[in-house]
């Protein structure tokens, strides 16, 4: 018997500015679960439902329609402790930079901890734990001015203000979009750190399919507000027809052995990233790899 | 050989030292802070499409803001079309000379209406009302937001208001469009449309700047210049500036995927060719090896 998911959506609908001329159905009976430890990537064009669908996932919005599950805290409920639901859920939108407003870093990371009206010491425990877990080290970023910091450092602060709440479930908004390649590489390797050594299940949402592909363990891709595709991430890759006609493609590398085997080359393998790809088109040149 | 469009010479540049004062270095009182261009020489011909890669900082934005004298070189000189940009008498004329779209669409939208969003700009220059009409439409079409002219740009999709932003700045028939990573918000259909828009602007000769972090979009230019620590590390077409992957990796950039897979295969296949910008490019190269025609 399998535990059961650490958050279950079931056919959930949502309906913007129901009842005017601007009414608008951005969710049309969803439906997914994530568990404990995976990583699971959401992807689908702008205007889908994922930004409407992951303010549910920590009870920024509550289900008028439908069942949202978070660790058992069920958020239809008028009952429901959304302090605890928020405290296991945290969300990072998209460029959170823009929502730091505090002028020193460490008073930043600390602002959600002292909501929590934590003990001074264990804020500051807290405090140093993000910092130093997303590669901000607390004695040398903690008095430093926040708009003093480049913007793959303000992206590593504002992440680590949500990890200071000590979420179980991350949820990541485009965590790395705007920044530099090497920024981004970065920030990748402090996230996959998040789930592999940290424990924490992550949501992420993103445009980036190399970084998707790199991450996740699992797609759900939506379309015009319901699930068009779902699966492991190499299964949901491996379509590139369905991929297309929800207006996505694959990553290259993936592309690069699809079209390879259209021209009748047997490429081994289910390649997903840069390394994977060269691998295998190495192998099937007769290379040892 | 026809006169450059965009001359920049020994460009440097540092922005205030202290926060909220405009950077406009007219007031000799205010100290400068670290410089951000130091030493930018580059020419940008008509019709060309340049796109500009460079790490976070490296001055790539400031350089941009250069192009149509939003910002004034504090030694060197800028000159569009001939005109030098530290002459204030000449900002207008640079500036419909040169037009900028930015990341944020939202940022210059000014009308309820996309069609009067896009006449807002001409209108200002003071354009004739049935010429107007004619420039919109044409701005709209070549976007492919005609279909929504009536229509609030706030209801749009992200990639639509950029793409509205684009028609804006175009409704003014710049010479040149300075794109400042316009397609960095947006969905993988989103970028594949402006894509299309800088395509159909090469044809027409309209010159394109593109600011970008994503290599597989610089891949497409005529030529790239990789600018680092606020001078030019590297420029040349495509091929040759990525056949350069350890410089690059050096300062933080990345290549094209498919160029990384290429030099992956390498790895293990002594001269495989790693000058490979395309799916299509790479499938041919491993045809080739692979004794087949692709």
């Amino acid at each position: 018997m399998s535990a059961p998911p650490l958050i279950e959506v079931a056919d959930l609908w949502h309906t913007y500015m129901a009842g005017t001329p601007f009414e608008h159905t951005a969710l049309r009976g969803v439906s997914l679960e994530v568990r404990s430890g995976e990583v699971v990537g959401i992807l689908g064009r702008t205007g889908s439902g994922k930004s409407t669908l992951i303010q549910y996932l920590n009870g920024l919005l509550r289900p008028a329609r439908g069942r949202v599950v978070v660790d058992g805290h069920d958020l239809a409920s008028p009952r429901t402790d959304l302090r605890a639901v928020r405290q296991r859920v945290g969300l990072v939108f998209q460029d959170p930079e823009t929502q730091m407003f505090e002028p020193l870093v460490g008073d930043d990371v600390a602002y959600g901890p002292r909501q929590l009206r934590l003990p001074a010491d264990e804020i500051r425990a807290r405090v140093r734990w993000a910092m130093d877990t997303v590669g901000l080290p607390f004695e040398r970023f903690k008095d430093r001015y926040t708009f003093s910091l480049s913007g793959g450092e303000m992206r590593k602060a504002a992440l680590a203000g949500v990890l200071a709440i000590r979420p179980r479930v991350l949820v990541l908004d485009e965590p790395t979009s705007g920044l530099d390649p090497g920024a981004r590489a970065e920030l990748r390797r402090r996230i996959q750190d998040l789930r592999d050594r940290e424990g924490l299940t992550l949501v992420l949402v993103s445009h980036d399919m190399e970084e998707v592909a790199r991450l996740s363990d699992r797609l759900y891709v939506l379309q015009d507000g319901i699930v068009a595709a779902e699966g492991s991430t190499r299964e949901v890759f491996a379509d590139a027809a369905r991929l297309a006609a929800l207006g996505l493609a694959p990553p290259e590398p993936v592309q690069v052995v699809q079209r390879l085997r259209a021209l009748g080359m047997a490429v081994p393998g289910d390649a997903l990233t840069v390394e994977e790809a060269g691998d295998a088109v190495a192998a099937l040149l007769g290379a040892r790899v | 050989m026809a006169e450059p469009l965009i001359v920049c010479e020994d460009v440097h540049f540092s922005y205030p030292a202290s926060a909220g004062t405009e950077p406009r270095g007219r007031d000799a009182a205010v100290p400068a802070g670290p410089p951000v261009l130091r030493g930018v020489s580059l020419r940008i011909e008509p019709g060309e499409y340049v796109a500009v890669v460079g790490p976070n900082g490296s001055g790539k934005s400031t350089l941009a803001r250069h192009l149509n004298a939003l910002l004034r070189p504090a030694s060197g000189r800028v000159l569009v079309a001939g005109l030098d940009t530290r002459d204030p008498a000449h900002t207008r004329a640079i500036r419909s000379t040169v037009g900028m779209v930015f990341q944020h669409p939202e940022s210059q939208m000014v009308a309820t209406i996309v069609e009067e969003d896009v006449a807002f700009g001409p209108e200002n220059l003071g354009v004739p009302h049935a010429e107007l009409r004619v420039r919109v439409r044409e701005a709209l079409e070549l976007v492919g937001m005609w279909g929504a002219r009536d229509r609030p740009p706030h209801l749009l999709s992200a990639g639509q208001k950029q793409r509205v932003a684009i028609a804006s700045v175009l409704a003014m028939r710049p010479a040149c469009l300075v794109l400042d990573e316009a397609t960095s918000m947006l969905d993988p259909e989103g970028r594949e449309a402006v894509a299309a828009i800088i395509a159909e602007l090469r044809r027409r000769g309209t010159t394109v700047v593109a600011i970008t972090h994503l290599m597989n979009e610089a891949a497409r230019a005529d030529r790239i210049i990789a600018l680092a620590g606020g001078t030019v590390l590297l420029e040349g077409p495509p091929r040759a500036v990525f056949a350069r992957a350890d410089v690059l990796r050096d300062v933080g950039l990345d290549l094209p995927p498919v160029t990384a897979v290429a030099l992956r295969v390498r790895s293990h296949v002594p001269g495989f060719p790693i000058d490979v910008l395309s799916v299509d490019e790479f499938a041919a190269a491993v045809a080739a090896r692979a004794g087949r025609p692709a």
